[in-house]
Formats: C-alpha cells, sequence, structure tokens
C-alpha cells in the first residue's frame, strides 16, 4: 500500500473522535446537499411537465403582421395602428412541417387549426377554443393518451373529443351530440367520441378537438393551419429551437419558455436560494474538516516530527494530511448519499395526490451523486490544505527537542 | 586519502545561533569532530552546553549557522530540504531519549516506517526485514503488540531496531538510556554495543551517565558551545 495512505488511513481510524465529528458533519452535509437538490429538481420538473401537460414546446404561427404606413412627405403619423389579426394560415404548412424534424432538438411536430367558437346542446351554450387537430401525430406532441377519461383519441368523421369539466357543463357523455358554431356563424353537429382531463380547469372547460379538415371549414381557412405544435427533446432548449426555427422559415415561433415568463422567473429564483443554502452548507462542512484536521496536526506535532526525522518528506507529510481530507470527503459523501437519497424517498411517500402521484416529486439522477460527491471530495481536500501546509512545515529538531 | 575513507562524518567550524539581536545566543561555538566509520562514540557535557543542537545538526535536523557537515564525504550544506530528508533517510539512524515510537503503530510498522517513506509505499519484503531486526533486539514476539503497550526498555528496543532499518552509517542516540532503570539502561546499552560490533555501525551517544560513557571507545566532552576534550580509549 501507498505509504501517504497507509499512514492517513490509520491516523483516521485511531483518531476515533474526531474521525467520527468530521465524518457526521460531512455526512449530514452531502445528505442535505441530495436532499434539497432532489426535492427541488423534482418539484421544478413536476411543475414544468405539469405547464406543458397541455401545451406544445415550441408553438409555429405565421409571422405577425407588421402595419407599413406610407411614407408620405406632407404627413407624419402620430401613432401606428397595429392590423387587426384574423385568423391566417401558416404558408406552405405542408413544406415547414417536412422540414422541421430536420431541425436539431425537434423530435414530433403536428399542425392544427385554431379558432373560438361556440359548443351547444339544447339551451346550454358555452365558449370554447377549437382545435382541429390530426389525432395521430397530436398525440406524439402532447401526452394526451394517458389523461383520457372516457372513449377514445381518435376523431373519425364529425367526431369531436372534449374536456371533462365540457361535458359535465354540457351534461354530454361519450356519444352524444353537440353542435358547435363559429362567431361567423357556421357550424356543425359533432359526436362525442372521448373526454379528457388534462389537470387544468381552464382546459378542460374549453378544448374541443375536432378533425383538422372540419375545423379548416369552419374557420374558412380551406387546406390551412394556423399553427404546428412541436415537441423537442430538452425541454429548457425549446428557446433556442424556437429560434432556429423562426430563422430558417421566416415565421413566428414562441417557445413554452417565453410563454411562461413567469413561472421560468420563480424557478430560477427558487434556483437560486437554493444554490445559497447549499453553497452555506459547503462552506460550514469545509470549516468543520479544516479546524479538526487543524487540532489534530498540532495534536500531532511530535510525530509529524518523528516522521520527517525518520525520513519522511515534506511534500509526503502533506500528501498525509489533503489525504485525510479527501478520505472524510470520499466516505462523507457516500453516508451522505445514502442517507440523503432515504430522506428524499421517504419524503416523497408522506403525502400523494389523489391521483397516486407524490406531492413532493423527488429528482435523484446519478449526476446529482457524483455532482455532491465530487464537491464533497473537493471541499475535504481543500479544507485539508492548510492543515496539510502547516504540518509539512514543522520543524522535526524543534518538535522532538522535549519529549 | 585512506584517512578521509575511515571518517564517516566530519564537522568543520560548526557555530548555530539561535535567536536575534539583544537576545542572540551562540549555543555553539566552533566545533570540529571525525567520526570514524566503526566506531562507538559517546558524547557528554551539563545541561546547556550545546550537546543536543550538535547531535541535531550531524543528524540533519537542524541547520548550523556556520561551518559545513560532510557525511561520506559530500558536503550535506548543499543540499535542499527534501534531499537533506532522503539523506538523513538512508544514511542516519536515530535512537531518542524518549523512545518516539509512533503510538497509532505497532511495533513492526514502526521500524518499518523509515523503510516505507523511503520507497514511498509498503512492501511484504518489508516486513522480514523489519522481523529480522525486531529478532536482533529481542523483541520479535511483541511484534504485533502497540507501541504504546510496550514497556520503557521495549519500547527503546524497538526505537533501536527502527534506527537500524535503512541500514545506517552512523545511528545517532540522545540519551537512549536517560529514562530507563539502571538495570534496563544496562541492557540497552549493551545491545547498542553488540550492533555496533556485529554490524560496524557508527555510534555516537549523548550520556550524562559517566558510568556507561566510560564503556564507549571514545569520549567527547563538550562545555558551552565547544569541545574541550576528546579521548580516545584504546583500540576497538
Amino acid at each position: 500500500m501507498r505509504f501517504e495512505w497507509f499512514i492517513a488511513i490509520r491516523y483516521l481510524r485511531e483518531g476515533k473522535a474526531q474521525t467520527a465529528l468530521v465524518l457526521g458533519g460531512t455526512t449530514v452535509g452531502v445528505a442535505v446537499l441530495i436532499f434539497l437538490t432532489a426535492l427541488i429538481s423534482g418539484l421544478q420538473r413536476s411543475l414544468v411537465s405539469q405547464t406543458l401537460s397541455a401545451q406544445a414546446h415550441v408553438l409555429v404561427k405565421a409571422p405577425e403582421r407588421v402595419a407599413r404606413p406610407l411614407p408620405s412627405d406632407a404627413t407624419t403619423a402620430d401613432h401606428v395602428e397595429k392590423v387587426p389579426d384574423r385568423i391566417r394560415s401558416i404558408e406552405q404548412w405542408q413544406q415547414v412541417l417536412k422540414a422541421l424534424p430536420a431541425i436539431p432538438g425537434v423530435i414530433a411536430a403536428t399542425p392544427t387549426a385554431a379558432g373560438a367558437a361556440f359548443a351547444s346542446r339544447g339551451p346550454a351554450t358555452k365558449s370554447v377554443a377549437l382545435r382541429g387537430i390530426d389525432p395521430e401525430s397530436f398525440a406524439k406532441v402532447i401526452d394526451i393518451l394517458p389523461r383520457m377519461k372516457s372513449g377514445r383519441f381518435a376523431l373519425e368523421g364529425a367526431e369531436a373529443i372534449i374536456g371533462s369539466t365540457l361535458a359535465s357543463d354540457l351534461g354530454v357523455v361519450v356519444g352524444d351530440k353537440i353542435r358547435i358554431t363559429t362567431p361567423e356563424g357556421r357550424g356543425d353537429v359533432f359526436t362525442v367520441a372521448g373526454t379528457f382531463d388534462i389537470g387544468n380547469k381552464e382546459v378542460n372547460a374549453r378544448w374541443v378537438f375536432i378533425p383538422l379538415r372540419s375545423a379548416q371549414t369552419m374557420l374558412d381557412i380551406p387546406g390551412g393551419a394556423t399553427t404546428i405544435e412541436v415537441k423537442v427533446d430538452e425541454i429548457f432548449e425549446a428557446e433556442r429551437v424556437a429560434r432556429e426555427i423562426a430563422r430558417r422559415f421566416g415565421l413566428g415561433a414562441d417557445s413554452w419558455m417565453e410563454l411562461n415568463q413567469q413561472l421560468l422567473v420563480g424557478l430560477r429564483s427558487q434556483s437560486a436560494s437554493s444554490w445559497m443554502i447549499q453553497g452555506l452548507v459547503v462552506l460550514a462542512v469545509a470549516l468543520g474538516i479544516a479546524s479538526v484536521l487543524g487540532v489534530s496536526v498540532i495534536q500531532k506535532s511530535r510525530e509529524i516530527g518523528i516522521l520527517k526525522a525518520t525520513g519522511t518528506s515534506t511534500g509526503a507529510v502533506q500528501r498525509i494530511f489533503l489525504l485525510e481530507g479527501a478520505l472524510v470527503g470520499g466516505a462523507g459523501s457516500i453516508l451522505g448519499a445514502l442517507i440523503g437519497s432515504a430522506m428524499a424517498i421517504a419524503f416523497a411517500g408522506l403525502a400523494r395526490n389523489p391521483t397516486g402521484e407524490p406531492l413532493f416529486p423527488v429528482d435523484l439522477t446519478p449526476g446529482l451523486y457524483l455532482g455532491a460527491s465530487a464537491v464533497a471530495l473537493l471541499t475535504g481536500t481543500l479544507a485539508a490544505w492548510f492543515p496539510a501546509r502547516r504540518a509539512a512545515r514543522l520543524e522535526p529538531a524543534e518538535v522532538i527537542r522535549y519529549g | 586519502m585512506g584517512e578521509a575513507a575511515a571518517d564517516v562524518m566530519r564537522l568543520e567550524g560548526i557555530t548555530r545561533d539561535f535567536g536575534e539581536g539583544e537576545a542572540r545566543a551562540q549555543v555553539l561555538r566552533g566545533v570540529d569532530l571525525t567520526l570514524r566509520r566503526g566506531e562507538f562514540a559517546s558524547l557528554m557535557g551539563p545541561s546547556g552546553s550545546g550537546k543536543s543542537t550538535l547531535l541535531h545538526i550531524m543528524g540533519l535536523l537542524d541547520r548550523p549557522t556556520g561551518g559545513r557537515v560532510l557525511l561520506d564525504g559530500q558536503d550535506t550544506g548543499r543540499l535542499d530540504d527534501d534531499g537533506l530528508t532522503r539523506c538523513r533517510g538512508r544514511t542516519l539512524g536515530f535512537v531518542f531519549q524518549f523512545h518516539h515510537l509512533l503510538p497509532e503503530f505497532t511495533a513492526l510498522e514502526n521500524v518499518m516506517i523509515p523503510m516505507a517513506a523511503d520507497r514511498g509505499r509498503f512492501d511484504p519484503s518489508m516486513r522480514e526485514c523489519a522481523q529480522a531486526l525486531l529478532g536482533r533486539v529481542g523483541l520479535l514476539a511483541r511484534a504485533e503488540a502497540r507501541a504504546t503497550t510496550l514497556s520503557g526498555g521495549q519500547a527503546q528496543r524497538v526505537a533501536i531496531a527502527r534506527s537500524l532499518a535503512m541500514n545506517p552509517k552512523v545511528v545517532l542516540a540522545d540519551e537512549p538510556t536517560g529514562n530507563l532503570d539502571t538495570h534496563t539502561a544496562d541492557e540497552v546499552f549493551t545491545l547498542l554495543r553488540e550492533v555496533n560490533q556485529a554490524q560496524g555501525v557508527t555510534f555516537l551517544v549523548v550520556t550524562h551517565d559517566r558510568r556507561l560513557a566510560e564503556r564507549t571507545d571514545r569520549i567527547i566532552e563538550i562545555v558551552d558551545g565547544r569541545v574541550v576534550s576528546d579521548e580516545r580509549r584504546g583500540a576497538r
């Protein structure tokens, strides 16, 4: 065994109380790191996935129309009015749809023809968001299949899929017929093929899916699509993908991040405060290791002198104490990871949704363990730096002179 | 040339000052001394005479303020700290007044430490070598005992075995029997003498016990930082 390892391990083993103290401190530190990070990233992930349950990662639409006043010598426009937006189709959307998968990060895309409408059955009328879709590709972009409450997610002919709240508002079940009318007065009758519960009251009360072709007719955009909804592989890359799409096709493209600014700000400040807490924990652990090792160097002055008198080099003495710090950091990261994970899992089991999902989801990833271990190892070694230097600088003659 | 080869250690005009300015104290005031190969010498002197300081300078644990220390003809003043450590580990052995064994380790491990420190690792051949040395000082039976469980005489024997671990040319012993009762002191001293005669290792033993000094080949006396008497006693 390496000389320095042998000595360092023996010192740690024999310095029972001190070792237990620093190891305990490091373990608690790592456990807090693991627990806090797992909880916060779990919560954030669940918040984001909740938000994205009914929302595409990137929404591609026709470019915004900008008013271009004719320049005239005589007059100056005192304000420019925005062009009133009516429902417009994306030009050449079929080509765009075909080209989208070539953009890095895009994994699925589906066309939609969306507009406002009323849904009525007998005397009950509700204003709804009409979405003409292609069910097959739509299900690849938005994970709706597990959220179906009744019926099926398929549209054949004049069929509609509606939110569960709307279904109960109108008092319809699968197989019943509803009438859908646009503000322009075009209307048709659809059979309810299924109902969904997406976990969002607003969406459950307003969304009505009908076949793309029917929607095109009702919204008077024959063959058109108002938006293309895109799914990306890495959700926090959505903004970059959106910019790329906008640049390549000259279309409007909004990422979910842009559409949920407030959520994002919330997530960021949550992360920032969590980082701050973790930084303080790491600092406390480092100070603990440094002070205990510092005391042990003073206690061992004489022995360090003997080691040096018997041929141990200054570098080797320094490495012995650095190793002690690193070993404590390493052992603490293993114990801390175990305790932190146990705490996180126990915490996640405390409270559950009616659906059986944990209220406090935790995110225990290999990266988290690796990160926490690296931090602990580094902290241990760095904290041992000053005590180790002090040990290495001891003059053997001075410490062994008087027993 | 033949004379030079017989000198294993040579001190030339060694001075050593402690403190600065007004508080400056000259502990060694010009010491010239030569140790011959295989010699068994004793160094005597009253407390404060500078004998421990001289021993530390001879042991390369301390650097002199002036003068040169030549080990086997090599000027050690030219070595940096790591060079000194290496040179010390390979050519010198120490026996201290308080045995100074490392309490966390067994008797055997204490003997192995100088070898492992030099090689940078422990290996099985060191164990055999250390066992042989413990056998040499009559303590093989206690090889696996913790240093803290050894009696004073046993600990000093282990310290002697440790001082021999690297096959040194010179062993420097600072009152090796100072802490032992008369009977044990005699035994330990006899052991040193045996090692000296069997292996031809040069010994310099600091002692204030005239009776023990009488048993060595040479008595060097130091007073106030100067050698006042250097008496060779018969042939070795």
